[in-house]
């Protein structure tokens, strides 16, 4: 008996010791972890693609630490992309090669508070895929390096070329020491779909902090309707159109013919 | 004022819309062509993708050939027979067309097909055209007698088939036109146009119709095969963009209007010679581009 009350209590004890060094430990990790955490947030969680959509600002704004840089990457949905290396064969320029890359991200845009170069450090900047040139994009076919870097750049160059992904990265404005604020532009043919902003903390090159927002792009209105009756109902999307081009050829023809 | 067409997944200026479907227009209203091969290219120019201008084109073709065949039908100027005869082969000959065209946007080779099919045949025409309407330019200038056979026999007279088109005054076999129509049926579903151009002189110059009911009875063809294509590229392809369709078609009836006024102002030989310098440039222009270097020999295949 005496056995099992000492067990019981020895069990007791160190599950108490237990629950007591987790505590002091749990409230000493947040408070450093509030020490360093960045606090950002959206204007706008949404950007509606209407009628008269032509391009919006995403607005990140927040708090971050006193000491410190940010970066806020925007990263649209990962699509498979197709890539066409064009050549000359007999004068005519045709595309001679094609490559896949199952999961580029869509739309790249960069901010930050000072060059990137200057507040990341370099294998940072790789593990976190931040800039153009550390977007690691892996192609479904095998190349040669040197090939497939050429592919890589020339992704990247064609992105650019649609701005879909931003060259110059965008400012951070800082007011007061901890407030910040950033437009990111995105341009009218942003793809949609649910992007991912993450908020990234960097002090002495390396990264102590991030938070990470969703962000939904999608069509809304008549032009959300549409799209989706044309690629879920494609037969009556057809027809539908057929009959409206044949009423209104009607209509013109009433409107227009010799009195 | 932008306006984000949601098939094609773009932005474009309204009046650029308009104003392109007007200019098309009034050059089809002058021409009595659809107009489709200079609005196809020139919606690739800015900015619509390729497959998207070919399936949206190919929409609002109905459009005009239903108000061109309308204005034709009380002056009795279509031939039903040949049209029907003409449409089997082209309701053929489209399907397979986007098949086709499917099957080249798999391979990435799309844009280089559009273009290439696009300067065969605006070459091919154009030459013909050029070649035909200055020789009328010229004999209408000298006051030259024009001499015609009332009726021309070639080896096509032999084929067998026999049918008589009243309407056109002619007894051939059903092959030629069967051919003609599975032909331009084809080549419309992968250029998405009407096929007016081609069909016309194909009808005049083959066929040996009378002029008179050449246009009614094409413009009645075109409207079933467009129907075709437009249904097909909608199924297969999800590549007709309505928005885009209706603001070029509120353009183009306009512009229709005034084209064919100042149309009625130029001697028939010398619209055509006009039409023949158009299509050689575009031609011209598409040739060139095929042979110019591209800024960047990377490029995104598109989303279509």
């Amino acid at each position: 008996m005496s056995r099992l009350a000492t067990i019981a209590i020895v069990v007791l004890l160190s599950l108490g010791s237990l629950i007591g060094a987790s505590l002091i430990m749990g409230s000493l990790t947040g408070r450093d972890a509030r020490a360093q955490a960045v606090l950002a947030d959206l204007a706008d969680h949404l950007v509606a693609i209407h009628t008269g959509f032509d391009g919006t600002n995403i607005l990140v704004f927040g708090m971050l630490p006193k000491d410190g840089d940010l970066a806020i990457v925007v990263r649209g949905p990962a699509r498979p992309t197709v890539m066409h290396r064009k050549g000359s064969i007999a004068g005519v320029w045709v595309n001679t090669a094609t490559m896949t890359f199952p999961n580029a991200p869509s739309f790249y845009a960069l901010a930050s508070s000072a060059p990137l170069e200057e507040m990341v450090a370099p294998y940072e900047r790789d593990r976190l895929r931040l800039g153009l040139d550390d977007l690691n994009l892996r192609p479904s076919g095998r190349a040669s390096p040197n090939l497939l870097a050429e592919w890589r750049e020339g992704l990247v160059r064609a992105k650019q070329r649609q701005g879909l992904y931003v060259t110059k990265p965008s400012e951070i404005t800082i007011l007061g020491g901890n407030l910040f604020r950033s437009a990111i532009e995105m341009p009218s043919n942003v793809p949609t779909g649910t992007y991912l902003i993450d908020v990234y903390l960097f002090r002495d090159g390396l990264n102590v902090a991030a938070q990470s927002l969703p962000l939904a792009v999608s069509k809304v209105g008549v032009e959300a309707q549409i799209y989706a009756l044309a690629h879920q109902h494609s037969a009556l999307y057809g027809i539908l159109s057929i009959l409206i081009a044949l009423l209104f050829g009607w209509i013109a023809h009433l409107l227009f013919r010799r009195r | 004022m932008q306006i984000y067409l949601p098939v094609a997944e773009i932005s474009i200026d309204v009046f650029l819309l308009l104003g392109l479907g007007g200019v098309i227009g009034v050059l089809s209203g002058m021409f009595g062509v659809g107009g489709g091969f200079l609005m196809t290219p020139l919606l690739m120019v800015i900015g619509v993708p390729a497959p998207v201008a070919v399936g949206t084109q190919a929409n609002s073709v109905i459009a005009t050939s239903v108000s061109g065949v309308m204005a034709h039908w009380p002056r009795g100027n279509v031939d039903i027979k040949m049209g029907l005869v003409l449409l089997v082969g082209g309701l053929i000959g489209s399907a397979l067309g986007v098949v086709i065209f499917s099957w080249l946007k798999e391979l990435g080779q799309i844009d280089f097909a559009i273009k290439l099919i696009y300067v065969a045949t605006l070459g091919t025409v154009g030459t013909l055209m050029l070649l035909e309407s200055s020789r009328a330019v010229f004999r209408r200038k000298r006051k030259l007698p024009t001499r015609k056979k009332l009726h021309k026999h070639h080896w096509v007279h032999g084929l067998p088939f026999k049918m008589r088109f009243r309407k056109s005054r002619l007894y051939i076999s059903a092959l030629m036109p069967l051919a003609i129509g599975f032909a331009v049926g084809m080549l419309s579903a992968l250029m998405g146009i009407g096929g007016g151009f081609m069909i016309v002189p194909a009808m005049i110059y083959l066929l040996g119709m009378p002029t008179s009911v050449v246009i009614g009875t094409s413009l009645f063809q075109i409207i079933f095969v467009s129907m075709n294509v437009t249904f097909l590229q909608a199924w297969e392809n999800q590549t007709v963009d309505i928005v885009l369709a209706l603001l070029l078609l509120v353009g183009s009836v306009v512009g229709v209007q005034i084209g064919t006024r100042l149309g009625a102002k130029v001697q028939g030989d010398a619209l055509r010679l006009m039409l023949a310098v158009l299509v050689v440039a575009v031609g011209i222009n598409l040739t060139v581009n095929l042979f110019t270097p591209p800024a960047d020999t990377y490029v995104l295949g598109s989303g279509f």
